[in-house]
């Protein structure tokens, strides 16, 4: 397992995720910017918590949606979020 | 002469305007249902006679010249709103129209001569309650929208389009093309409080086919965000409070080629009239 797989991604304290209509947002109020999330984006999102890593993850939006695939989608989206400086570093 | 004092209330505190005299009787009629007595509150906004037919507005961080009675009256009007919303805190002021309806509040954004005030006011006209034609107030802790009571302005050919005569309010001859009105002079009352249904952002006739078009949350709140005011709107408390106050709301884009179509469609959004305090 490389340490890439132990990562447990924890999303900066200081953004602000709400569901505004048929839309999922997260707020970034110190680059002031919206990023508009689809509903699996949003669910992994809710485990960005620093409890789980992106198999456990993966695991959950299999469970929720029973969709295959699921580990590469999780990779992709936590890929875009640290991309993004969503999450917290190290 | 002496200059007439005025007072203010909108919330907790007294705004107090030291008017000159020869535009108190006008000033008073700015915004009547925040009017109060002065009492002995000593006077935060001065407005006296300066040069020949010229005014000067002294308030906290403020200090200009107006060349005339018009413009003086109009930064005296710029200045109460400012002093008053301050007062207003927590309530969140958003540059928008707003109109009730039977299920709840609509809210009209956009830029200045968007067409807020035509909306706002074409519907105060077909009965309907309001809470501002430029700017209304979301009540953070009840996630109710709330007038703020300012007078209903529209210039040019708006009140053609909707048969209005022009001259009317404090302003009167001092601005012969535009018109203040109270929504008692239309025929409706300030709106009580309630939840936002639904947000509208009209646009030109060119960009929209007439009528209403759904418009994502995310979109919406990027362009809410741009009219907070008096607020640092990049600021996770004020997108925290918009997003939860709007969650269940829907967006639109309104084209405004046809007016009668645009109030139609709002119309359609607004349902049957309802909820009005006690007209002035």
């Amino acid at each position: 397992m490389d340490d890439n797989a132990k990562w447990r991604p924890r999303a900066r304290s200081d953004l602000v995720f709400r569901r505004v209509g048929d839309e999922w947002l997260l707020f970034d109020p110190a680059a002031r910017k919206i990023h508009v999330l689809n509903l699996t984006a949003a669910l992994v999102w809710s485990y960005c918590t620093g409890e789980y890593d992106a198999d456990e993850i993966a695991a959950a939006i299999v469970d929720e949606f029973g969709t295959s695939g699921a580990a590469d989608q999780v990779a992709e989206i936590l890929r875009r979020y640290r991309h993004a400086g969503l999450l917290h570093e190290g | 002469m002496r200059p007439r004092r005025l007072a203010f209330r909108a919330g907790a505190r007294i705004v107090v305007a030291s008017v000159a005299a020869e535009l108190a009787e006008r000033a008073a009629r700015l915004y009547p249902d925040y009017a109060v007595q002065p009492g002995s509150h000593p006077a935060a906004i001065h407005l006296s006679a300066s040069g020949e037919g010229g005014f000067r507005l002294q308030a906290p961080g403020r200090d200009e010249v107006a060349p005339g009675a018009a413009y003086a009256l109009g930064l005296l009007e710029l200045t109460l709103a400012e002093m008053l919303l301050q007062d207003l805190v927590p309530l969140l002021p958003l540059h928008g129209a707003g109109i009730r309806g039977a299920g709840g509040a609509v809210v009209v954004a956009g830029p200045a001569e968007a067409g807020k005030s035509t909306l706002t006011v074409g519907l105060a006209r077909r009965g309907y309650g309001v809470y501002g034609d430029d700017i209304v107030l979301l009540d953070p802790d009840i996630c109710r929208l709330r007038p703020f009571k300012r007078l209903l302005k529209l210039a040019g050919p708006p009140l053609e389009r909707l048969a209005l005569r022009p001259g009317q309010g404090p302003f009167e001859d001092l601005v012969p093309d535009a018109s203040l009105f109270h929504p008692a002079d239309l025929g409706t009352r300030w709106a009580e409080p309630a939840p936002v249904v639904a947000v509208v952002f009209p646009v030109g006739a060119r960009s929209r086919e007439p009528g209403l078009h759904p418009l994502g949350g995310g979109e919406a709140m990027v362009r809410l965000l741009g009219e907070i005011l008096f607020r640092d709107a990049a600021a996770a408390p004020e997108f925290a409070t918009l997003a939860a106050c709007l969650a269940d709301a829907r967006f639109y884009e309104l084209a405004l080629s046809d007016l009668t179509a645009a109030l139609d469609a709002l119309e359609g959004l607004l349902g049957q009239r309802a909820g009005g305090s006690a007209a002035h």
